[in-house]
This record gives structure tokens, sequence and C-alpha cells, in this order.
């Protein structure tokens, strides 16, 4: 598949073409995580700041029951987030790549609109929501399902957290998801229909095999971000919902430890990386079987 | 195809842009910072009043949310052209963190007393020269020669206050007039869910030893434990830790009772008269903050000179008096205290009366023992 470079002459547009993308590669994502790398094996300062002594300590304060926990709890979060926000995106972009292909246009330009207006703002949106006197509870009391005076608050539990976490995420999934059913070929589906598959057989077997990249993508794309949020279990967990991302900023605001916080964002990009190789890994090994 | 590529690529960027948010590192180098995350409700470019009539330059003020009547900054402008630009910190160590973390450009910061002392000991504070204030002589002596900062050598005080409990008179005959309100399981039960805590490290455990009679500032790892294990049996009661809106939730009724800051409730109590505040008879930490100037400020003439002005301005007897009016802080300047509203000043939760001032305490500087404090802070914030 890969382009081989066979003469000089397209080795050089090939550079020139790579040189943004290594350039950005570079500065924005090897550099910024080598000195991350490099921190976590310094010492704190008594007020902060970095001591220049190489040590290892960083990670095995990691291995404490206490941050394995925030670190499980925050595995689950982001697994549930995603898991729902396959099972909304995944029917919605099938749907969306049935519509006729003006009426598909609407309907993307529909699910972008507000993502156009900054997340904190919308994430505002819902602590309003949510709140003991917040629209949910308004219509629950017009409803006279509940009273006034024993309306409980949804804020700040790990259920507005992953609630917030599928709001903001979700078009990720249904473009992910929309992109490959999109570049579906119709006519392997009527080839099954013609030999007598029922709906429900041709979507397990040709549908979803042939789909099966976009719901990885999307699903990388929803679970990567939402492991390592801090801002949404923030303003939606208010304190009481902590997950990795939060005791990472942690360490690097108010704890001013950033030793043990590059350690921690380290081993979450370790397992994030070997997460996703694996997956890739038995992609491909499933692909070489069937 | 191509298309849909396109834009799923400008999603993710915009999706990535945002998800930077509030790790604001970055220099002040013009503008308010709008998108400080937790903070960004308040924060904002109040400072930015147009038509001057010369302009003065631009002072950088890093300070606490609300902590200033924002006619000032257009006032200030009026009289001498300066515009000042606000941006906010959400606790000391906050603001230490970023100061750290390479924000630089700002002219004056806001510490409290122990992160003065910090400061001055990271040399990140310039020295104050009080022949250059006109104004000195209208504080009151009581705060001249404070314990962190010796004969002001590097701050000049700006409002001082305590951290009691905000409640709310509807649902109180006696005021709750003891920490146990907040910290016995059983009593906080009274309104589970419907009580804030201070998202400041400090102060939760602060409030906690004075609770079970340590000192605010204990370096003792056994007493600390113990004020942990008393936050953590009142965890499942709090509706959140929050430091910059609790007293908006008192506000809309969606929490009833806060650990808080003496000036954020009665500020609040100004919109709603149901709203107060107490200083528990065990006893709550005191608090001084300060304006200081940045080290980098103190090493350019011209912007040293737009600082002192500001400090003077601040410092001024009616300024400080419209000031405390809008804060309802207490004011270390004396010579301010004919302008300030008769019910701030005789109102003992601001100006407390002398048997009460003995029950205070400030947090005081750990130095390395920090570290234990942030860790048992985890401890509680990870808690399920």
């Amino acid at each position: 598949m890969a382009i081989e470079p066979r003469t000089r002459r397209e080795r050089i547009t090939l550079g020139v073409l790579l040189s943004p993308g290594l350039f950005w590669l570079i500065f924005f994502f090897a550099l910024p995580f080598l000195l991350i790398f490099i921190y976590s094996f310094l010492d704190r300062g008594k007020f902060g700041g970095l001591v220049w002594e190489f040590q290892f300590d960083n990670y095995i304060r990691f291995a404490d029951q206490l941050y394995i926990r925030i670190f499980i709890r925050s595995i689950i979060i982001a697994a549930i987030t995603t898991v729902i926000c396959l099972l909304i995106g995944y029917p919605m972009a099938y749907w969306m790549a049935l519509q006729p292909s003006r009426t598909r246009n609407t309907l993307l330009l529909v699910i972008m609109l507000p993502f156009w207006t900054n997340f904190v703002i919308r994430t505002y949106a819902w602590r309003m929501i949510l709140a003991r006197q917040g629209q949910i509870n308004q219509l629950l009391i017009a409803l006279n399902i509940i009273t006034k005076e024993n309306a409980p608050t949804y804020l700040n539990t790990n259920g507005a957290v992953i609630l917030g976490l599928i709001y903001i995420w979700l078009v990720a999934m249904i473009l992910a998801c929309y992109a490959s059913i999109t570049g579906l070929d119709r006519s392997l589906l009527e080839a099954a229909q013609d030999l007598f598959a029922n709906p429900v057989r041709t979507f397990f077997r040709v549908t979803l095999p042939l789909t099966l990249p976009g719901i990885i993508s999307g699903s990388i794309l929803v679970f990567v971000p939402s492991f390592g949020a801090f801002v949404t279990p923030d303003m939606l967990g208010g304190g009481k919902a902590d997950m990795i991302g939060n005791l990472i900023s942690q360490q690097f605001g108010e704890a001013s430890d950033w030793p043990f916080g590059s350690a921690i964002s380290t081993i979450l990009m370790v397992v994030m990386l070997f997460g996703t190789l694996l997956y890739f890994r038995g992609l491909r090994r499933e692909k070489v079987q069937s | 195809m191509k298309k849909i590529l396109l834009s799923m690529f400008m999603i993710l960027i915009m999706i990535g842009v945002a998800a930077c948010g509030p790790s604001d590192t970055a220099d002040v180098g013009g503008e308010t910072d709008t998108s400080g995350g937790e903070e960004a409700d308040t924060s904002g470019g109040e400072a930015d009043t147009s038509d001057a009539k010369e302009d003065g330059g631009t002072l950088y003020f890093y300070t606490w949310s609300e902590y200033i009547d924002p006619d000032i900054y257009a006032q200030f402008k009026e009289e001498t052209g300066i515009t000042v630009v606000e941006d906010i910190f959400g606790s000391n160590e906050d603001l230490l963190a970023k100061l750290q973390g390479g924000a630089t450009g700002y002219d004056v910061y806001v510490p409290s007393d122990y992160m003065v002392e910090i400061m001055i000991e990271l040399d990140m504070l310039a020295e104050l020269d009080q022949s250059r204030l006109e104004t000195i002589g209208n504080l009151d002596p009581t705060f001249t020669n404070p314990p962190f900062d010796p004969n002001m050598g590097h701050c000049l005080p700006y409002f001082w206050g305590t951290t009691g409990i905000g409640y709310n008179l509807e649902d109180w005959d006696e005021p709750p007039d003891s920490w146990a309100y907040i910290f016995d399981p059983e009593l906080a039960s009274n309104f589970s869910g419907q009580i804030t805590m201070l998202d400041d490290m400090r102060e939760v455990f602060g409030s906690a030893l004075i609770y079970l009679g340590y000192s605010a500032g204990t370096t003792d790892e056994a007493e600390l434990a113990e004020a942990r294990d008393l936050v953590l049996g009142i965890k499942e009661h709090l509706y959140s830790f929050e430091s910059d809106t609790y007293e908006d939730l008192m506000l809309t009724g969606e929490t009833r009772m806060s650990q808080g800051w003496s000036g954020d409730i009665f500020a609040a109590a100004v919109e709603d008269e149901n709203l107060w505040y107490i200083i528990p008879k065990e006893g709550a930490v005191m608090w001084v903050d300060n304006l200081c100037i940045s080290a980098d400020a103190g090493a350019d003439p011209e912007r040293l000179d737009r600082v002192y002005q500001w400090l003077d301005y601040l410092n001024r007897a009616d300024i400080a008096a419209q000031n405390t009016n809008w804060v309802w802080y207490a004011s270390p300047n004396a010579a301010a205290e004919d302008g300030i509203l008769e019910e701030i000043l005789t109102e003992p939760a601001i100006y407390p009366d002398a048997e009460t001032m003995e029950r205070l305490e400030f947090l005081g500087n750990v130095g390395d023992f920090t570290e234990t404090y942030s860790r048992m802070w985890t401890e509680i914030k990870a808690a399920d």
C-alpha cells in the first residue's frame, strides 16, 4: 500500500509534503512528551519546582491503592461513556447515512452546530439543567412526580460526569461511524438479501464487520479523551467525582508536584498506547482470519 | 468523503483546543485570560474600559474573583490613564503553581499571609518602598508589622477576614455557632447534599483542625489524619467542594450551608437578606490578603511607577472605603472607617470583638509538610 519513493525528486517531494506533519508531531507531541518523561524522574522542591536528582520514587508512589483506585474508576467511567456513545451514535450515523445527500449535509451541520460554542459554556448549561432548581426538576414538579421540597440534585455525581462526557464526545463517535457507514458498498447488502439473509443476519455478518474500523476509531476518539478528562469531572463532579485527569492537574496546580504529575501522565500515555496497539493488532488478526 | 474527513478534522481541532482549557501557564501578554476553566464565569475584562484621556499604560493585576469594586478600575483610569487588566486565581496554591508554571507579566499579586512568606522565600516579590506611598499612614497599626512580612517589607495589606460558616436564616432559630453543624455527621445529615466546603486544601484542613482543637497549621501527621477522617466522615453530606460560586449556590437555594469566606457570604446577603455568616465558637482561620509587587515589575522603573500609583490609589481612604462597602471584608485601612457603612463596621462577624479575635488563627506556612497535606487532600477527594 505504501508509496515507495523511487527517484530523488520523489523523495524531495515526499519530504516537503510530510514536513508540516512532522513539524507538528515533533514540536507538539514528541518534545513535550520527552519533557514530561524527563520530569517524571526528578524530585520536587520544597515549594514546588524541580530538583534535578534522578530517581524512580514518583513511579513507586503511584503504586498505591489510593491512586490505582482513581485510575480504575477513570477507566470505568470512560468505558461506560464509550459504550453509551456507541449505542447512541451508531444507529444515529446509520440513519443519517440512509438519507438523501442533501438531507445528510444538513444533518451533519445540525450535529456540529452546538460544537461551535465553547464546551465550558455548554457544560455550564448542564449544571443549570441538573441543579436542584433546574429544568429537569421543574418538569418533574410540574408533572407532580416530585415535590419542591424533596427535589434532588443530579449534580456532583459520577452519573453527571458520564452524561457530560457523552454530551461532549458523542459527535466524534457519530462522525467516525458515519464516515465508515457511508463508505459501505450497498451492493453487498443486496447480495446478502439475495442470498436469503434476514436483516438481522445481514447486519451482523455484513454491515457490522465492514464498519468495524469506524466503530473502533470512534471508540478510541471517545475513550481516550474521556479517560483523561478533568474539566468535565471538575464542573459536573464538584470535586466529588475526581478522575485521573484531576489528579494530574492537581499535581501541576495546587500540589505543585510536577515530577509526580509527570509520572502519572507518563503511565497514562503508556497504558493508552499499549491499549490502542493491542486493539489494532486484535483487529488485524480478526481480518486475516475472516 | 473528503468533505467529511475535513470537517471531522476541524471538529477534532476545535475539541482539542477546548480540551486544553484551564491549563493556562501562558503569559498574560495583553489580554485577560477569559478561558480559565473553573474561573471562567467570574473572570473577565471588566477592567477594560474605553475612552481614556491619555494612555497611561497597562497594569496587570492578579487577584481573587470579585475582590474589588469593578468601578474602581474605571475611576483609576479616569484619574491616571492607566488601564488595569484583571486576571483571576482560585487559591493561593493555584497562584503559586501558575507563576511557577511560567506565567509572567503580572505587576501586582494578592496572596494571603502564609503565601506571602513562601513567595518572599522564592524571590517572587519586589521590596516595597514605603516612601513612595503617600497614603501609607492610613493603615491601622495592627497590620503594619505582620508576622509573615515584617514591617511590610514587601506587601501592603489589602483586606482581612475569616473563614467561617455561611447559613440561611430561614433554617435556624439560633445561628449555627459551631463547626459541629458541618463536621458532626449527625448534624450535617440535616442538610445532606446541601453543604459546600471550599475547594482549598489548607482552608478545609484549617477549619477541621480548629474543630478538633488543634492548630490550623499543624505539622503533626496524626492530627492531620484525624482531620482528614473528620472530613471523610461527612463527605457524603457535601454538595461539592467549591471556592468560586458557593455563595451563588446559596443564593439560588441549591445549597443551605457553606464553609466560606466572610465577605463572599455578606456580599450575597446584599441580594438575599436571609443569608448570613458566623464565626463558630471553636474559632476560625483568619487571613490577610496583601497587595504585592511582582519581582519583574520591581525591576522595571516604568512598571513600578504604575504599580505605586495603583497601590496608593487602593489605599486612599475614600477608595478603600468604597471598596470595603462593595466586597464586605474588613479593611486594614483605619482612615477609611469614616466612609465605611455602619452595618459593616458594627457586624461582629466582620469586625470581631477582642474576645473573638483571640480565637482566630493564621494558617501559617507549613513548608515541606505541604506534601502530606496534599496527599491527604487527594485521599479526601478520591474517596467514594
